[in-house]
């Protein structure tokens, strides 16, 4: 049974329209792997960055999980949401990125988009904000259904990881 | 080293430097840093905590608050789960004098043998309301993390709303020993690829 370990940061975001801004992770991984420590979800806190300057959150990531089967390596995924003055929280920005499957450090920017809505929907948002959302979130990580959606790209997600692997060769898997 | 018995526990030793620092509108400021590590984890050799000298920024020149302070840490562990985490806060003087938080930051240890350059990136609370950031001003008491553990948990952050500005750069030689013994794979000795890297 070989194990994987995933250690690094959720640095921060460059690119949003907004600099008020914290983001929803979470890592999906296949049937035939077991997480056996470490938090697979969660929350980064709530950064306001310069104007100019990369959004802060510096959200540690340490995943250590049991592989029975290489289908399904584990991914990332991300919703960066924003605050705006009056405290209200708008998705910014959907994308995800698969854990490296060679071992070493990366440094990794993930890009996101949103969906768009139509001319009266962008104008509503624009006033009253509420920006349009995903029904299913299982699209942001699956290949399935996209062609009906229509969305526009965000900012990117930058992010810190280094892949400890273990025992991948002793049951001849070449990882590079 | 000849042993015929397999090694109980892997082993990594950090040497380095917390170099020096750029925040903006601290001109005077010292630093406290903390190794955070998994139960796992043995301190074998070093200090886990510190605090550097106060460092002023020189006249005329580029805001750089220089520091220069050793960082040399050995761990064994038998597991890779919970690696360390450096930990730092930035105290300044305020126009009063006071010595207030000018942000804190976090970074993983590296993983794979080599010498890095580390950006931590740093922020600090903010104020619920503005008339506490009024306060926290004449009193010289800005909102400052109860536990100085807390940039390097992964949970309890959601709650928290940060301002960021400033960085540290530290410098950071990591060696390991044993690991392959334990069948872990750090990746050291591949060929830097686009997306790998040795200098951060």
């Amino acid at each position: 049974m070989a194990e994987l370990h995933v250690i690094g940061q959720i640095l921060g975001a460059v690119g949003f329209p907004s600099q008020n801004l914290f983001c929803k992770w979470g890592v999906v991984a296949g049937r035939s792997w077991e997480l056996l420590e470490g938090l697979d979800s969660g929350q980064t806190q709530l950064d306001l960055a310069e104007d100019g300057e990369p959004v802060v959150w510096a959200h540690p990531l340490d995943l250590h999980y049991a592989c029975r089967g290489l289908a399904g390596w584990p991914k990332l995924y991300f919703q960066v949401w924003s605050q705006d003055v009056h405290g209200r929280n708008d998705i910014c920005g959907y994308g995800f990125c698969h854990v490296p499957t060679a071992p070493g450090m990366y440094e990794l920017d993930c890009p996101t988009w949103i969906p768009e809505g139509s001319v009266g929907e962008r104008i509503a948002a624009f006033f009253l904000g509420g920006a349009p959302r995903l029904k299913y979130e299982e699209v942001v990580v699956s290949p399935g259904d996209r062609f009906r959606l229509n969305t526009v790209a965000g900012g990117v997600v930058q992010l810190q990881l280094g892949v400890i692997t273990k025992d991948f060769a002793r049951n001849h898997v070449q990882l590079g | 080293m000849a042993d015929s018995s397999v090694p109980s526990s892997f082993t990594i030793l950090a040497t380095g430097q917390i170099e020096c620092a750029e925040i903006p509108n601290c001109t005077n400021a010292y630093l406290k840093f903390q190794f955070v590590a998994g139960e796992d984890w043995q301190l074998l050799d070093g200090l886990e905590e510190g605090i550097t000298q106060a460092a002023r920024v020189p006249e005329g020149r580029d805001g750089v608050l220089v520091w220069n302070f050793p960082i040399d840490i050995t761990y064994k562990t038998t597991n890779a789960f919970g690696w360390p985490q450096l930990v730092v806060a930035v105290y300044g003087l305020d126009t009063f004098g006071r010595d207030v938080i000018k942000g804190y930051g976090c970074m993983h240890l590296p993983m794979c043998a080599g010498r890095y350059n580390l950006t931590l990136r740093l922020f600090k609370p903010r104020s619920a309301s503005m008339l506490q950031s009024l306060t926290s001003w004449l009193t010289g008491m800005p909102a400052e993390f109860s536990d100085p553990k807390f940039p390097s948990y992964g949970e309890g952050r959601e709650v928290t709303r940060v301002q960021s500005g400033g960085h540290v750069k530290v410098q950071v030689n990591l060696m390991t020993k044993d690991m392959d013994v334990f069948g872990y794979v750090d990746g050291s000795g591949r060929d830097p690829s686009a997306n790998s890297i040795t200098r951060m």
